[in-house]
């Protein structure tokens, strides 16, 4: 039996470990261990609940608005403010660009090189690319002199030696099914979404400062001015800039990342029935337009579904959730006793092996993250369930786009419970994302010209204006799945605070009845054809999108091994 | 010479002690305009407080005459010394290592496939003692820091006499 090493497996800042044991070329069980400790709340004890978000802020590099989001929801929930809808509205816009920004980049520069082969980029033809290219969409760069011209960019960069972000260890590899030609294109389209992301993310300058780390939060609205005819504001001439990088997102998510998705996936037809794990799917909902508790107000549907059961769409309680340790290096008075956030401890120890080492011991605790649990259940979080759950409860606008999709690809439904699934849902979530950001941006102009320009409300600004106690729950769909704050507060300060990331209901480790968390059951099953070169494996833990304890950056110049694959 | 533009990005997680390096010297240059004062053109330089934020800071550096990266550097030496590496080798480096982490790695060399390179890049920063839950840098890494600002301000002063004497 081999025992495969995935050490780190992220692409984007993170800690993860996977562990497959494989035999008979599939695996027969997976091991998910973050291998960081991740301790903001034990930063934010006793800190003023107002600045909270600045902090948890500095969760995750690559998902900073989010969390500050999240944060100045929960602390809202907890004091019983109500937001103004524009301020509500400049959230929701921030939150959308990131997420069709985020999805882009993982479809093309943290996961696409799993299914595309560098290398067979230099051996396509330029004019057959070109053929390929214009038979699946409308996109102007198409040409057999475009496509030359990558072809001999890419082939200058593999000639220096740097091919830097595009350099992967599996090039050549046999599970690799494309023709040429899409390789070629694919590989176009990366470099093209480098170029796009850039002038996208731009929305972000405009509505949260010019900061990478937005600035413009404050618990009761935002601290950004609205004013129409001001300069220096979100003004008219900002809203058209705004609503221009919004067009430029829609033409190339519409005419490139989804005809890429479709075009891609239909070289692997075996990937819609691996990967599926558990089928349990969670979503809280979000971009609620400031609306905490009305959830038809709610962008995306907030439910659950057990068991791949679509007919049946579980309400959801949030108090229904729980972390359990019975895996995971952490202690307190009855481990075996999984809590509620609000309850939540977070006390650190460590009992694993002195690293470097071989192997976890799986049997005890191995993991840094704790292990979700809604009423007991594990549950994956991220763009699939938000569509499932979307789509279950009936939302028209997901069902004709999934529809349209499963259509267009000959599929039933329960196809999407799958690796390919998720990436589908990924990009199908792209495109509903952005009529929501058209609506948005509409509905902020009709505020604005209607003489509302209210942005914050100040009313319980001043903490003497608090309860002695308050307990609060921030929720919101980050681009990665459900993301919940939960705050506690106590004379005036905070008492406790817990976030439990997405990345922590798909990654978590088994629970205290052995139950495996998403990643791990996901993974069963999954044939590897090469096990010093698990590809299989990589597909189905990036399709997740995972990012972990996502903030350590070291540049490392002693050229270690950032990818272990061991065979034993 | 006034449309020069150098950057100064600081990299790190300001939760993880030692990691914390590039955010405090993008606040140190930040607070206290004398460092920066010092320079031939001071005002020719832009502090951008990376944090962990990845292919999202491509916005800050195209176009750059001269960036500095400054990170905490794993590099086997003592906690607190100085290593200061070219740019390139950076990127050529992280092919071997890191086969797809979205760092400051993948940062630059996504500068280099997009042929935005900096005129110049350095990366520099010092050897970690302790990356790990925490706000205060650990004894030899604050002891360092003095010497890693006076470091980078010498870069940008030597960038900006050169580039002032070719006019």
């Amino acid at each position: 039996m081999a025992n495969i090493v995935i050490d780190p497996v992220t692409r984007i800042e993170g800690h993860l470990r996977i562990e497959a044991k494989v035999d008979g070329g599939k695996v027969t069980a997976a091991y998910s261990s973050g291998t960081m400790f991740r301790g903001i709340e034990l930063i934010l004890k006793g800190k003023d609940p107002r600045e909270a978000w600045i902090w948890t802020q500095r969760i995750c590099g690559v998902c900073t608005s989010v969390h500050a989001h999240t944060s100045v929801y929960a602390v809202e929930d907890a004091l019983g403010i109500e937001i103004p809808p524009n301020a509500a509205l400049i959230r929701d816009l921030i939150a959308g660009a990131q997420y069709i920004q985020d999805h882009v980049i993982h479809f093309y520069h943290l996961h696409a090189l799993d299914w595309v082969d560098v290398t067979g980029a230099l051996k396509a033809d330029p004019e057959a690319t070109s053929k390929l290219a214009q038979s699946l969409s409308p996109w102007p760069k198409s040409s057999t002199e475009y496509f030359k011209g990558v072809q001999a960019r890419v082939k200058k960069l593999v000639d220096s030696g740097q091919l830097s972000l595009m350099a992967s260890g599996y090039w050549g590899h046999p599970a690799y099914a494309l023709p040429p030609e899409a390789d070629l294109m694919a590989v176009a389209h990366y470099l093209e979404a480098l170029e796009w992301q850039r002038e996208v993310i731009k929305i972000h300058a405009v509505l949260g400062g010019k900061n990478p780390h937005l600035q413009t939060y404050l618990v009761g609205g935002m601290a950004a001015a609205v004013d129409p005819n001001s300069p220096n504001v979100i003004n008219w001439e900002r809203m058209g800039f705004i609503a221009e990088r919004i067009k430029q997102m829609r033409d190339f998510v519409e005419q490139v990342y989804v005809p890429d998705v479709k075009a891609v996936a239909s070289f692997y037809p075996e990937w819609w029935k691996i990967g599926a794990g558990h089928k349990n799917y969670l979503a809280y909902g979000a971009m609620q337009s400031g609306n905490r508790t009305d959830e038809s107000k709610f962008a995306f549907n907030r439910g659950i579904i057990v068991g791949g059961d679509l007919a049946n769409v579980v309400k959801l309680d949030q108090k229904k959730i729980t972390e359990a340790i019975a895996h995971s290096y952490y202690t307190y008075e009855g481990a075996d006793k999984a809590l509620h956030p609000w309850d939540g401890q977070t006390i650190p120890k460590y009992t694993g092996p002195t690293p470097p080492y071989d192997a976890l011991n799986t049997d005890a605790q191995y993991s840094w993250l704790k292990s979700p649990r809604y009423d007991g259940k594990p549950m994956e979080v991220g763009p699939l369930a938000r569509m499932l759950v979307a789509y279950a409860s009936g939302n028209a606008r997901v069902q004709e786009i999934v529809n349209g999709a499963l259509t267009e690809l000959k599929l039933e439904p329960g196809a999407l419970f799958s690796t390919l699934g998720r990436v589908a849902a990924r990009a199908l979530e792209t495109v509903y994302m952005l009529d929501k950001m058209d609506e948005w941006l509409a509905a902020l102009s009709a505020n604005i010209e209607s003489g509302d320009l209210r942005i914050h409300n100040g009313e319980k600004w001043d903490p003497s204006t608090w309860p002695a106690e308050a307990e609060g729950w921030g929720f919101h769909e980050a681009p990665r799945g459900a993301l919940g704050h939960w705050i506690k507060i106590k004379d005036k300060k905070i008492e406790n605070y817990q976030a439990v990331v997405p990345s922590t209901w798909n990654a978590g480790p088994r629970d205290a009845d052995g139950v495996p968390g998403p990643y791990e059951a996901s993974l069963e099953g999954t044939p590897v054809a090469d096990p010093d070169r698990p590809l299989e494996l990589l597909r189905t833990i990036h399709s997740f999108d995972p990012c972990l304890a996502c903030a350590v950056h070291v540049v490392d110049a002693t050229g270690t091994e950032r990818v272990r694959v061991e065979v034993r | 010479m006034t449309d020069r533009r150098y950057g100064v990005l600081g990299l790190g997680n300001r939760l993880e002690q030692d990691e914390a390096l590039g955010a405090l010297v993008i606040e140190k240059l930040r607070t206290d305009a004398s460092l920066l004062g010092s320079l031939p053109a001071p005002d020719t330089v832009e502090l951008i407080d990376g944090g962990t934020v990845g292919l999202g800071l491509m916005p800050y550096l195209t176009g750059l005459d001269g960036l500095l990266v400054v990170d905490v550097i794993n590099n086997n030496r003592e906690p607190g010394d100085l290593i200061d590496l070219d740019g390139v080798d950076v990127i050529r480096k992280d092919v071997v290592m890191s086969v797809h982490d979205l760092g400051a790695g993948e940062l630059l060399g996504a500068l280099y496939v997009m042929e935005q390179w900096p005129r110049r890049v350095r990366v520099i920063g010092l050897e970690p003692l302790v990356i790990g839950l925490g706000l205060d840098l650990t004894p030899p890494v604050a002891a360092a820091f003095p010497g890693l600002i006076q470091e980078l301000l010498r870069y940008l002063a030597t960038w900006q006499r050169e580039d002032a004497a070719a006019g």
